[in-house]
C-alpha cells in the first residue's frame, strides 16, 4: 500500500529527514513514533503532497507521489497536527465544502456527511458553527473531513495532541472503527505507549532516521535487554530475596519496604520458573508482575532520551 | 459544479459583517454624491429647473465615485483570501483536496468579482435617476459595468497574487494602491517625458496611445468621454499627434477603454496565473529555493563589487 524508500528532507542545510525506508501493508495501522523536531510532519507532509522531498520515492499504490501529487489526492484523507476553521460555517456546511473540494456531487453528499458525523459523534452538532466546538470536537471534525472521499489511506499527524484522556480514549475508538473498515493508517505520536495498543506496527523514528520498525513486541524484544518485574509478597521477604538472589538472570535488586524490583534479562518461561519457585518455597505472593511503562524506556532508550 | 470555494465565500460572506459595512459605505458614498450635485447644480440654479444636459454629468459623477470605490475595496476585500487560508491553517486542507492551485485561486478571484458585481446592482436604483432624464443610454451603463468588472478583475487579481506572497494583508492592499498609483500617474509622466524629448520632432499618435493605454485613469476617463460624446481624449491625442493617421489609430484613440479593458484581462490573467503556481505547494518549493538561491548569489556579488 505504502512504501517510502530513501526519502531525504533538506531544509538549507539542515536533514530534517534522513534516507527514510518504511514499508506499511493494506489494512494496517502504522503508528508513526518519535521525539518532536524527528520528521514526522515532514515525512507526512511529502506524504500528502504538501511538499517536495529533496530525493527518494513515496510510492502509495504503484504511484509516486513525488512525481505526481495530483494524481494520489482521492486516495489519501490527511489531517495535519495544527489546523483550522472557517468562522461563520456551520458543521454541514464545512463538511459540505470539502465534499465540494473534493468533487462529490451534491446529491451523494447528504449521506456521507451523516454517517461520517455518526462515525465521529459529532451528529448532534450538526447545526453548530464549527468554530464554537471544543478543541476535541475540531480534531474529529477534521477527521471526519479527511474521510469525505472515502480514501484508502489516512495520514493522521497527532490526532489525539492536546485532547483531555476521555477525549483520546473516543479518538482511539474511532480509529479502530476505521481500521474495521478496512482503511490503512499511519498516525504520528510522540508518545509510544499511546499508540502501542492499536497499532499493528510501530515505526519509531529520531533525527529523521528510522530507528526501528516492527510490531510493539517485536520492537520491545529487540531492544529491552532487561524487563523490570515487581513482586510483592505477604511476608517472609528475607527468603524470597534469597531465592532471588540465587537467579542468575536476575540482577539489581531494589529492595523497599513491602515490595521487591528486579531486571531480568530471560525468557518468558524462565520468568514463570522463578514464580514457580517462589510458590513452591511457600512464599504467600500478592503479586508479581513486569513493571509497565517499560515502553516509554525502550522509546527514551532508541531516541537517546531526548523528548517524549 | 459551483466552485466551492466560491460557495464557501458566498455563505460566510453573507454571515460576516465586513461586506456589510462596505455596502453599506458604498451605497452612502453614492448617495451623498448624487446628493451634493443636486443642491449643487440644480438647487443652486435660481430656475430651480432641470437641464437634461446637466443631468449627464451626474452620471460622471456617480460613474466616478462607483470607479473610485471599486479600486479601493477591491484590494481591501481581496489582498487578504490566501494570507488569510495561511494564518488561519486552513490553506493545507484545501490543497489536499481534488481542487487545484488554479481553482481555489479563481474561486477567490469570482468571490470578490460578484461582491462588486452586487455593489453595482445594489447602486442601480441610484444610477436610474440619470436613465430617467434619458441623458445616458442602457448601453453606456453595460459597458460602465463591463469596464468596472474587468477593473475589479485585474486589481482582484494582483491582490490575490500579493495575498500568496506577504502574511500581511496591509502590506499587500499598499502594494497594490501602489501599483495602480503608479499605472494612473507613472504612465503620465512618462507620456510627457516623452513628448518633451520629442518635442522636435512630434511624437506619434500610436506611441501615445500605447503609453496611455495601461493608465486606469485615462481608460476610465475615454469611456466616459465616449459615452456622453465629448471626444475629449481623441482630440488632446490627435493634436499631439502629427500627420495623418490610420484609421485604426484613430479608433484606438477613441476608445482608450476598450483597450485598456483588454489590458486589465491580460494583466489579471497573468496574476491569476503567478498566483496559482505560487500556492501550488510541490512546485512552490523549487521555485522557493531558486529564487532564494538566486538573491544569495546577487547578495555575494554585490559584496564582491564592494
Ligand atoms: N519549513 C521549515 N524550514 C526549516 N526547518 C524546518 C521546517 N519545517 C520543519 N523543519 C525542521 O525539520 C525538523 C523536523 O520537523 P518536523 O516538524 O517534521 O518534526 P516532528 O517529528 O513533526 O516534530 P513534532 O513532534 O514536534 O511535531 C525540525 O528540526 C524542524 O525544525
Ligand atoms: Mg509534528
Amino acid at each position: 500500500m505504502l512504501e517510502i524508500k530513501e526519502l531525504v528532507k533538506k531544509y538549507g542545510k539542515f536533514t530534517a529527514v534522513d534516507h527514510l525506508s518504511i514499508s506499511v501493508g493494506k489494512g494496517e495501522i502504522c503508528g508513526f513514533v518519535g521525539p518532536n523536531g524527528a520528521g514526522k510532519t515532514t515525512t507526512m507532509r511529502i506524504m500528502a503532497g504538501l511538499l517536495n522531498a529533496t530525493s527518494g520515492n513515496v510510492i502509495i499504490d504503484g504511484v509516486d507521489v513525488t512525481k505526481n501529487p495530483r494524481a494520489l489526492r482521492e486516495k489519501i484523507g490527511y489531517m495535519p497536527d495544527f489546523f483550522g476553521v472557517y468562522d461563520n460555517l456551520k458543521v454541514t456546511e464545512y463538511m459540505d465544502f470539502y465534499a465540494g473540494a473534493y468533487g462529490i456531487p451534491y446529491k451523494e453528499r447528504g449521506p456521507i456527511m451523516d454517517n461520517l458525523l455518526e462515525i465521529v459523534d459529532l451528529a448532534h452538532k450538526k447545526d453548530s458553527y464549527v468554530d464554537s466546538l471544543s478543541r476535541g470536537m475540531k480534531q474529529r471534525l477534521c477527521l471526519a473531513r479527511s474521510l469525505v472521499h472515502d480514501p484508502e489511506l489516512l495520514i493522521l499527524d497527532e490526532p489525539a495532541s492536546g485532547l483531555d484522556p476521555r477525549a483520546r480514549v473516543e479518538m482511539k475508538e474511532v480509529l479502530k472503527q476505521l481500521q474495521e473498515m478496512g482503511k490503512t493508517i499511519i498516525i504520528s505520536s510522540h508518545i509510544l505507549p499511546e499508540l502501542a495498543e492499536m497499532c499493528t506496527e510501530v515505526c519509531i523514528i529520531n533525527q529523521g532516521k528510522l530507528a526501528a520498525q516492527g510490531s510493539v513486541q517485536e520492537i520491545m524484544h529487540k531492544l529491552s535487554q532487561k524487563r523490570i518485574v515487581h513482586v510483592r509478597p505477604l511476608k517472609e521477604m528475607d527468603k524470597m530475596l534469597q531465592i532471588l538472589k540465587e537467579q542468575p538472570l536476575v540482577r539489581a535488586i531494589v529492595e523497599n519496604t513491602k515490595d521487591v524490583e528486579f531486571d531480568f534479562t530471560g525468557t518468558d518461561e524462565q520468568l514463570a520458573n522463578i514464580l514457580k519457585q517462589l510458590v513452591v518455597a511457600d512464599i504467600p505472593l500478592l503479586s508479581f508482575k513486569e513493571k509497565e511503562g517499560n515502553l516509554e524506556e525502550v522509546f527514551m532508550q532508541v531516541t537517546g532520551g531526548e523528548g517524549v | 459544479m459551483m466552485n466551492p470555494v466560491l460557495r464557501r465565500e458566498a455563505i460566510t460572506s453573507l454571515r460576516g459583517w465586513k461586506n456589510y459595512a462596505v455596502l453599506t459605505f458604498y451605497l452612502l458614498m453614492m448617495t451623498l454624491g448624487a446628493g451634493i450635485f443636486f443642491y449643487a447644480s440644480v438647487f443652486q440654479s435660481y430656475r430651480f429647473a432641470f437641464d437634461p444636459q446637466t443631468i449627464v454629468y451626474l452620471y460622471v459623477v456617480l460613474a466616478a465615485i462607483q470607479m473610485a470605490l471599486v479600486v479601493l475595496s477591491v484590494p481591501a476585500l481581496t489582498a487578504g483570501s490566501i494570507s488569510g487560508e495561511r494564518e488561519r491553517q486552513t490553506l493545507d486542507l484545501l490543497l489536499v483536496t481534488k481542487l487545484s492551485p488554479f481553482s481555489i485561486v479563481i474561486g477567490k478571484l469570482l468571490s470578490s468579482m460578484a461582491f462588486v458585481l452586487l455593489l453595482i446592482i445594489s447602486t442601480l436604483p441610484v444610477f436610474s435617476i440619470v436613465f430617467y432624464f434619458g441623458s445616458v443610454g442602457i448601453g453606456a451603463l453595460l459597458g460602465m459595468i463591463g469596464f468596472t468588472l474587468t477593473t475589479a478583475f485585474m486589481l482582484g487579481g494582483i491582490s490575490i497574487f500579493f495575498s500568496c506572497i506577504y502574511k500581511r494583508t496591509v502590506v499587500s492592499i499598499m502594494l497594490v494602491y501602489i501599483i495602480t498609483g503608479v499605472l494612473c500617474f507613472g504612465t503620465l509622466i512618462l507620456a510627457a517625458l516623452h513628448i518633451f524629448v520629442r518635442s522636435y520632432q512630434d511624437p506619434s499618435m500610436a506611441e501615445m496611445i500605447v503609453m496611455l493605454i495601461p493608465n486606469p485613469g485615462v481608460g476610465f476617463f475615454s469611456l466616459v468621454d465616449s459615452q456622453i460624446g465629448t471626444n475629449i481624449t481623441q482630440e488632446v491625442l490627435y493634436n499631439g499627434g502629427n500627420g495623418t493617421q490610420s484609421s485604426f489609430i484613430l479608433w484606438a484613440a477613441k476608445n482608450i477603454w476598450m483597450l485598456h479593458m483588454a489590458f486589465q484581462l491580460v494583466v489579471g490573467s497573468i496574476f491569476i496565473i503567478l498566483a496559482a503556481g505560487l500556492i501550488n505547494p510541490v512546485r512552490e518549493h523549487k521555485q522557493k529555493n531558486k529564487s532564494t538561491q538566486t538573491k544569495k548569489k546577487m547578495k555575494k556579488e554585490k559584496k564582491g563589487e564592494e
